[in-house]
């Protein structure tokens, strides 16, 4: 393995030394310590997908290393349909008159800035749902929630809200582009977070 | 075996004598990637890192600081992002960039679970130990004779490009959803997809050509993998993979992954480095106006 992965230093623009130079011990000994826990958990989460664990191919792997070194499992499932989506609050009794006690749709840009699939990551708390599955995103979400209210009734102090509902708006997938399949009757609305009435 | 020779294979290993351009290399190219990085957040930093913004803190209590601190520390983050990359004072910057991702990260980032993100940490904890400031450095350089943390360092990223690459290759070779290309027709439609990958859904290229290609995705990680075990075949893996992120940028708009081309200078040819060094003796004789080898 040594001579297959190393590399020849003397013709790699170097001038060589007479007498080489030296790690202490305790440095060494703290390097091969994290080579070893990155080599241990890269090997744990890259060379046991569920499938293999299934049939029992498995070395031990505690969920928050294995969560840390997941860099694998990229696009492991599809869906047949596009997402986008909506944030829905009610407008509290104060300010403008017009929409008062109404659900209101609050712009998604003014608390998700990054392009779509990057707020989809936000905006699924993938994280917090993989350590505590449905709790930790409830959890999160919760979080979520309380900032956005408190970002929305910071930008527009003229109509404060108080309950915020998080949906994503689903449509088939379409080849001829991301929003083309976005048409009417092929839309479907589902609530995935509403906060609780105080 | 006995204990001692054991030990004498264990450090022959993983501290050979390494080149300090190679991981100078690496250093200088994840700087400026997270100087882009961060730069490409510069317009929204008051909405995702201070106490008026939008972010679920991971794992730690809400320390976000105010907008005006905010601006501070990510102002502080970009110039440690170049400080690294030009190498000034890395002992120093190098743990302190390290810091201030993990600063971001947990306070709004993490959240998202981005593969990306997590290898940014692992390259910064690497870089922290690789004593990459032995060469192509505008400060502190001590020497470019060859060091074992540098050789360490290569090490370390030559076994996590193969671990990264075989084993994306070999999650996919599991997935059955992998195995008759639905899933890769699938992400040319879906929300990481350009404008290019809709041109290539529009193709009908049909089930067995979509399937076709699918195996050909998992065959090319596959052998990228094993291809950084070798010598021989490194230069050839870590180009294909540049290829790979590259196209993945194209076609799917993911240019975060490109943090894996950072990489490349380990791999880098003798007569690569040598023009890169006399492109940088050029730079600082023109800019810094120091002679080359002045440390």
């Amino acid at each position: 393995m040594r001579a297959c992965i190393g590399r020849d230093v003397s013709s790699a623009g170097t001038h060589p030394s007479s007498r080489p130079p030296k790690l202490s011990a305790i440095r060494r000994l703290f390097l091969s310590a994290i080579a070893l826990g990155l080599l241990y958990g890269n090997a744990m989460v890259a060379l046991q997908p569920p499938e293999l664990v299934a049939r029992g191919l498995s070395i031990p792997h505690p969920d928050a290393v294995r969560n840390a070194f997941d860099l694998t499992s990229m696009f492991s499932s599809y869906s047949a349909s596009n997402e986008d989506y909506a944030i829905f609050a009610i407008r509290t009794q104060a300010g403008r008159s017009g929409d008062r006690g109404r659900w209101i749709e609050l712009p998604l840009s003014d608390h998700f800035p990054r392009r779509l699939p990057l707020t989809a990551m936000q905006i699924y708390a993938s994280f917090p749902a993989r350590i505590d599955g449905d709790e930790g995103r409830a959890r999160a979400w919760s979080v979520l929630a309380e900032k956005i209210r408190a970002n929305h009734n910071r930008l527009h102090p003229e109509s404060p809200v108080a309950q915020i509902r998080l949906d994503a708006v689903q449509w088939p997938t379409d080849p001829r582009g991301f929003y083309a399949g976005k048409a009417p009757g092929k839309i479907r609305t589902r609530l995935f977070f509403s906060e609780a009435l105080e | 075996m006995t204990g001692a020779m054991l030990r004498k294979r264990w450090d022959e290993f993983w501290f050979p004598l390494g080149a300090p351009k190679r991981v100078a290399g690496f250093r200088i190219l994840l700087g400026l990637y997270l100087f882009c990085y961060f730069g490409s957040m510069a317009p929204h930093v008051t909405l995702l890192f201070s106490s008026n913004g939008v972010y679920v803190p991971f794992l730690v209590p809400d320390y976000a600081p105010t907008p005006v601190l905010a601006w501070s520390l990510f102002s502080v983050t970009l110039a440690l992002a170049l400080a690294v990359a030009l190498g000034f004072r890395v002992r120093v910057t190098v743990p302190l960039l390290l810091v201030a991702f993990l600063h971001h990260y947990f306070l709004a980032l993490a959240v998202s679970y981005a593969a990306f993100d997590r290898m940014i940490v692992i390259y910064l904890v690497v870089l922290t130990f690789a004593e990459s400031g032995r060469a192509w450095a505008v400060s502190g350089a001590e020497s470019s004779a060859p060091y074992p943390a540098c050789g360490w360092a290569e090490r370390v990223l030559t076994l996590q490009a193969f671990m990264l690459y075989f084993g994306s290759g070999l999650w996919k070779a599991a997935n059955p959803f992998w195995h008759d290309g639905k899933l890769f027709e699938s992400v040319h439609q879906g929300m990481w997809a350009s404008p290019l990958a809709f041109w290539i859904a529009r193709l009908d290229l049909g089930p067995e050509r979509w399937t076709l290609l699918a195996w050909l995705v998992i065959a090319l990680e596959l052998g990228v993998g094993v291809g950084f075990l070798f010598r021989r075949t490194q230069w050839w893996a870590m180009l294909t993979a540049a290829s790979f992120h590259l196209s993945n940028t194209l076609i799917l708009v993911i240019p975060e992954f490109l943090v894996c081309v950072c990489i490349a200078p380990i791999f880098a040819s003798d007569r690569l480095l040598q023009s890169v060094e006399a492109g940088f003796d050029q730079f600082r004789r023109c800019v810094l106006r120091r002679p080359a080898g002045a440390g």
